[in-house]
């Protein structure tokens, strides 16, 4: 089929950035040598599915986005290769490296500050598999923003009808490409969006969003493709916020300050055409499997993307493809002549189960790369091989991904696997769900690979190899030797062992053999949940930090209190801190700005620096002062600075009858309760009560006059 | 018996008939009627006389369900109506020539009953043999056909299926009496935005900060949260549910509102996953599936069909209008001139009863109506008006955009102008905007403008 080369007579080029660094790898046993996005899907790199459909989707100018590391070369010549067949009108594909992008966010802000979108571009990332029309989403895009100017973004989600979806979306679809959306029903505004973390919890609506729209649409779990058109808004967006890593954060941001902002998100859920990312290995062998089904049409197996040749013999009734340079021995010609028997069923779980095979030499469901040679009793189903692999007799590979040049002998069983380049397997190996092979292994003869093993040739001694791949990974690998009992007599091979225990509880019941692949999106899901517990307290410590800093340079510009206040209050909103962690942090923060602003070099604080920091910020404490409750707020925190830094001790009784009897910020009848109560009852309170006895004593005695006075009074 | 049905297939033709006659078809529906609402959303109107016998146009209200169930083939109903009122109410069926038994049921409304309490009150009439129940309120005036909703009902194996339509305000604003604010329905109903399936429903801002949908894992498809949607209060129930919601050890027996309580409560127990119908159910699934290992288990069967209940919601797209407020009231009188072809389709009530007495001098306006025996004097001038049966208008009276109940007499000299008159307005007067249910507070010569004439409680 020719390339569909859309004319566009509008003077805009339509954009795309697609990503390639994803937010979840394969595992370094595979990533370390091949980049994610040029990993082989049925012998395509992923990168060229995304491209053949955003070229097919009329797309004009595609943005490769790569962080600095070995592979962006590799990257930059498979681009290269992709556009060098294409005429001067076909796609122009631009490689973007940046040494230091860390997410999503990080990109964005980096092609805003190099300018290089212009107007509403697609953002994907490059291990989508898609057949949507995208060409509908944009123009439905472009119109709505025409009419709501507040539209920023248009978040594209496929709701798979029943069958596709249904069963294997509870282990199959990970967490994270599922998300819970609210929309308005008319207008398709996005007002929720949640990541459905656990499938069986029930979705909560905040009943405020009736006030919104009056009918909502809610779709309990939409699949997440990733994919979304930006108006040039967006990258803007990011820049100006920098806490803003991924597009969830965005989403987040934009729904919650939307009266600040005054953007909003649209959704359009796709009922017709094919989109899935080949995220995890679990939905890269799932997809494998659509694809080969043919569900990815018109993206086949059997036709190169990049040249749009047919390079393979499709047979529909076995789904098998092979390069007519394949040789099937044995005088089997090829997989068209074997018989298959009940007929192919698919099965829901991300599993592929090839029925009832009559006959040798068989495949069903099977790829088969060019110069391979596959024996006739051999076994293949759910499986690709690559070019100038072999397979000996008795072969049993059930939803195994070879790549190239892999030999393996007589009586190896393969299931749900990745079997990278270059590997040897004796007879009689094993390798069981979920392992992953890495290039250059040799195996055998007669081992059995326990489930979820990652192999590498070289023994592995950086914790992350694929994050920061290191030139001299070769010669300090030597060093070790393979241990026989893992890869067999002849074997070399070594365990590359998981970056951390990821295991997390609500995976339980997914197959022990599943453990290995699904370390992706669990290593995600734990790293968040421990950046969410740091993030409190990090948060809270930059909040100290920002007020004690601005408390500080306030003193010595003498700003007024309301400025402070203002300033004050900004931090308090960015970090999100409660009104008493402010009280407490103002408190202690004059009080330290008395001490940083008088004494050079040594840290002891002294009464008369204190003395100007209260009075400088008196108005302010006050204005943060209203209740009762707050003044025992002050005094705990005065309390507890004490804890931290007892040098101020001395200054305790000063500070007191300054803030009572100077500023009247606390009352008497306050300070004596709070004294009589123990106060916060910190270790710090005993001292504190012997250095301040002298003034209680006052305070009672100046209150009891007050007492008697009034009497007389009245 | 049997040998009847034997004489039928052999008989003669004169069998045949003799036979068709004593066979009748054995009814699958039971319709209820609940008309002893108090009309507490219109106490104005609702003070001199039961809601379900307010005047819509010429008719009472109570003859638009009624009709709507005889549309449907229905042959009898049983009408809830407050005691006391079962005589007037039974003489609506003659009155507009209705064909329907009426069967009323006579509750005591001095305990306030809910509309559950007065199905319980009822629930021996039900009788043994029908499938579905009927369960429709006194003021619904729609266009749907009943019919349709039932083969919904029975097409989908549906247990509850409720009539629901867009939410439309009023055509006619303001109504008349004093400036209110506009009543909104506040019901959340959650549906399957395709199949309609009913998974929650909240009545009347019954909801807290957030609203807790139930995990549908079986299906994808979206869920349409909605507070746009008007529940007709017209329900199709299988009888073996509702006499379990009703029962005495029922956990339902404290509830008193049908729709605000037992629908919530049937509709959530779709999604209880073991609830008591499905043990055979399951006890069968575990055997077949031990002994017949060639099931193959479909790709609908999911879980949570097993539940014997499912609720659906029946999506109206054309008329329904509960007449439970003075808007709405005012509303659909005004309309009932265009409207009365479609809600009441069939039954002949012209717009111009011939009994009426219309002087060649009067104007009236083509789009009034005019019910039976009602006098229109020389010199008058009707537009847009609904006049009820035995109206007197005196000349010189002028009437625009107004209705008046049965029996009132305008003497002449009045203006009367965007306002519900049911009493006669013995006095000359100019009344805009008002609602007038008692003539005694009317002086002569003067003007009301949005107000509600009634007669004053004795307590004041």
């Amino acid at each position: 089929m020719a390339p569909k080369v859309e004319v566009h007579e509008e003077p805009s080029v339509l954009q795309a950035v697609v990503l390639t660094e994803c937010d979840i790898d394969y595992g370094a046993a595979i990533t370390h040598y091949n980049p994610k996005v040029l990993v082989p899907l049925a012998n395509t790199p992923l990168l060229d599915y995304t491209l053949a459909w955003l070229e097919r989707c009329g797309v004009d100018e595609v943005i490769v986005y790569c962080r600095a590391n070995p592979h962006t070369d590799k990257i930059k010549q498979h681009c290269k290769r992709f556009t060098s067949r294409r005429e001067e009108c076909g796609i122009k594909v631009m490689v973007v490296v940046s040494e230091d992008c860390l997410n999503l966010g990080d990109a964005m802000r980096d092609l805003y500050s190099k300018s290089l979108l212009k107007d509403d571009f697609i953002l994907l990332q490059g291990d989508l598999v898609a057949t949507l029309n995208l060409q509908d989403i944009v123009a439905k895009h472009k119109e709505n923003r025409l009419s709501d100017k507040s539209m920023i973004m248009t978040c594209v989600y496929v709701n798979k009808p029943l069958e596709t979806t249904a069963v294997e979306g509870e282990e199959g679809r990970g967490k994270e490409v599922t998300a819970t959306l609210v929309t308005a029903a008319d207008t398709g505004k996005l007002l929720l969006h949640r990541r459905s973390r656990n499938k069986s919890s029930k979705i909560s609506i905040p009943t405020e969003l009736f006030q919104a729209s009056s009918d909502l649409l809610t779709y309990p779990a939409a699949y997440d493709p990733s994919l979304a058109i930006c108006s040039e808004v967006v990258p803007s967006l990011f820049s100006d916020n920098f806490d803003y890593g991924s597009r969830d954060s965005l989403l987040r941001g934009v729904i919650e300050q939307e009266e600040l902002l005054g953007y909003s998100i649209r959704c359009q859920v796709v009922q017709e055409g094919y989109a899935c990312r080949a995220s995890t290995l679990q939905q890269y062998q799932r997809v494998s499997g659509e694809v080969m089904r043919r569900e990815a049409y018109p993206m086949v197996c059997e036709s190169s993307l990049t040249s749009h040749r047919i390079r393979y013999t499709y047979d529909p009734f076995t789904t098998t493809y092979w390069e007519p340079s394949a040789k099937f021995t044995k005088g089997n010609g090829g997989a068209s002549e074997a018989v298959v028997g009940a007929g192919t069923e698919v099965d829901a779980g991300s599993v592929i189960i090839t029925c009832n095979f009559r006959g040798n030499g068989g495949a069903s469901e099977a790829v088969v790369g060019a110069g391979t040679e596959v024996d006739a009793g051999a076994i293949l189903t759910a499986s690709v091989v690559g070019d100038h692999c072999t397979l000996a007799d008795g072969v049993i590979a059930n939803a195994a991904f070879i790549m190239n040049n892999v030999q393996i002998k007589s009586g190896c069983e393969l299931s749900h696997c990745y079997i990278g380049d270059d590997v040897v397997l004796e007879k009689g190996v094993v390798v069981s769900s979920g392992c992953v092979v890495g290039p250059g292994v040799r195996l055998g003869p007669d081992v059995t690979i326990p489930p979820g093993t990652q192999l590498v040739a070289q023994p592995p001694h950086h914790h992350a190899p694929s994050t920061h791949p290191h030139d001299d990974f070769d010669e300090t690998a030597r060093v070790k030797e393979a241990d026989p009992s893992i890869c067999g007599s002849k074997g070399k091979a070594f365990i590359l062992l998981p970056e951390e225990s990821d295991q997390d509880d609500d995976d339980e019941e997914e197959e022990s053999s599943d453990d290995g692949r699904s370390s992706g999106p669990d290593e995600g899901d734990s790293e968040d949940a421990l950046m969410m517990m740091s993030d409190d307290e990090h948060s809270e410590n930059e909040f100290r930090r920002e007020v004690q800093e601005s408390l500080t340079n306030g003193m010595r510009k003498k700003s007024a209190a309301e400025n402070m206040v203002l300033e004050i209050n900004a931090s308090r909103h960015a970090y999100n801190v409660s009104m008493e962690d402010v009280l407490t942090t103002v408190t202690q923060g004059i009080l330290r700005a008395g001490q940083t602003q008088k004494q050079d070099g040594s840290t002891e604080p002294t009464w008369p620096g204190i003395n100007t920091a209260l009075k400088c910020f008196a108005d302010v404490l006050r204005n943060y002062v209203r209740k009762g409750r707050d003044q025992l707020l002050v005094l705990n925190a005065i309390e507890k600075l004490m804890v931290d830094s007892p040098e101020y001790l001395p200054a305790t009784q000063k500070i007191l009858f300054n803030l009572n009897q100077t500023f009247e910020i606390l009352e008497g009848e306050v300070i004596i309760h709070w004294y009589k109560k123990g106060g916060a009852g910190t270790t710090a309170f005993t001292t504190i009560k012997t250095s301040i006895a002298q003034f209680i004593e006052w305070l009672e005695k100046d209150s009891e006059d007050d007492d008697d006075s009034d009497d007389e009074s009245s | 018996m049997p040998n009847k049905l034997l004489d039928l297939f052999h008989g003669s033709p004169e069998n045949l008939q003799a036979a068709s006659v004593e066979i009748k078809m054995r009814p699958e529906v039971q319709a209820v009627v609940l008309a002893a609402g108090p009309g507490m959303r219109m106490t104005a109107l609702t003070a001199t006389s039961p809601k379900c016998l307010l005047p819509l146009a010429t008719l009472p209200m109570l003859a638009f369900p009624l009709h709507l169930l005889q549309r449907a083939g229905l042959e009898e109903a049983t009408v809830v109506v407050a005691a006391g009122e079962e005589v007037r109410v039974s003489k609506v069926v003659e009155q507009c020539g209705l064909t329907i038994n009426v069967d009323s049921a006579p509750v005591n409304t001095s305990t306030d009953p809910g509309t559950a309490d007065s199905l319980r009150h009822i629930l021996h009439k039900i009788k043994r043999n029908v499938d579905d129940v009927v369960i429709v309120s006194s003021d619904l005036v729609t266009d749907v056909k009943l019919q349709d909703v039932l083969d919904f009902h029975r097409a989908h194996g549906s247990t509850l299926t409720a009539l629901t339509a867009p939410l439309t305000p009023p055509q006619h604003q303001p109504a008349p009496g004093p400036r209110t604010k506009p009543f909104t329905s506040s019901d959340v109903m959650v549906t399957e935005s395709e199949s309609g399936r009913l998974v929650l429903v909240v009545a009347g801002g019954d909801y807290d900060h957030t609203l807790t949908l139930p995990s549908v894992r079986s299906s994808k498809a979206p869920l349409l949260v909605s507070t746009s949607l008007l529940d007709a209060h017209l329900y199709i129930v299988k009888r073996s549910i509702l006499e379990q919601c009703l029962a005495k050890e029922s956990a339902c027996q404290d509830m008193g509102s049908f729709k605000a309580e037992i629908l919530p409560y049937i509709v959530s127990r779709q999604f209880q996953p073991h609830n008591k119908e499905t043990g055979p159910d399951e006890d069968f699934e575990s055997l077949v599936s031990q002994y017949n290992t060639s099931v193959v288990v479909s790709r609908h069967h999911t879980s949570a069909s097993f539940s014997a209940i499912t609720c659906y919601a029946y999506k109206h797209q054309g008329l329904c209008v509960r007449v439970n407020t003075i808007p709405t009231y005012w509303d659909i009188n005004r309309r009932m001139y265009s409207l009365i072809d479609k809600v009441l389709p069939g039954l002949s009530e012209p717009r111009r009863h011939p009994s009426a007495q219309i002087h060649e001098k009067a104007q009236v306006s083509e789009d009034s109506v005019v019910g039976a025996g009602t006098l229109v004097s020389e010199k008058t001038n009707i537009t847009s008006c609904v006049l009820a049966s035995h109206c007197r208008v005196d000349p010189m009276a002028r009437l625009s955009n107004s209705v008046l109940a049965h029996h009132t007499a305008i003497t002449s000299g009045c203006v009367v102008e965007n306002s519900l008159v049911r009493a006669s307005l013995n006095h000359k007067c100019v009344l805009k905007n008002c609602i007038v249910t008692d003539s005694s507070r009317i002086q002569e010569g003067k003007t009301y403008i949005n107000e509600i004439l009634e007669a004053t409680p004795e307590f004041v």
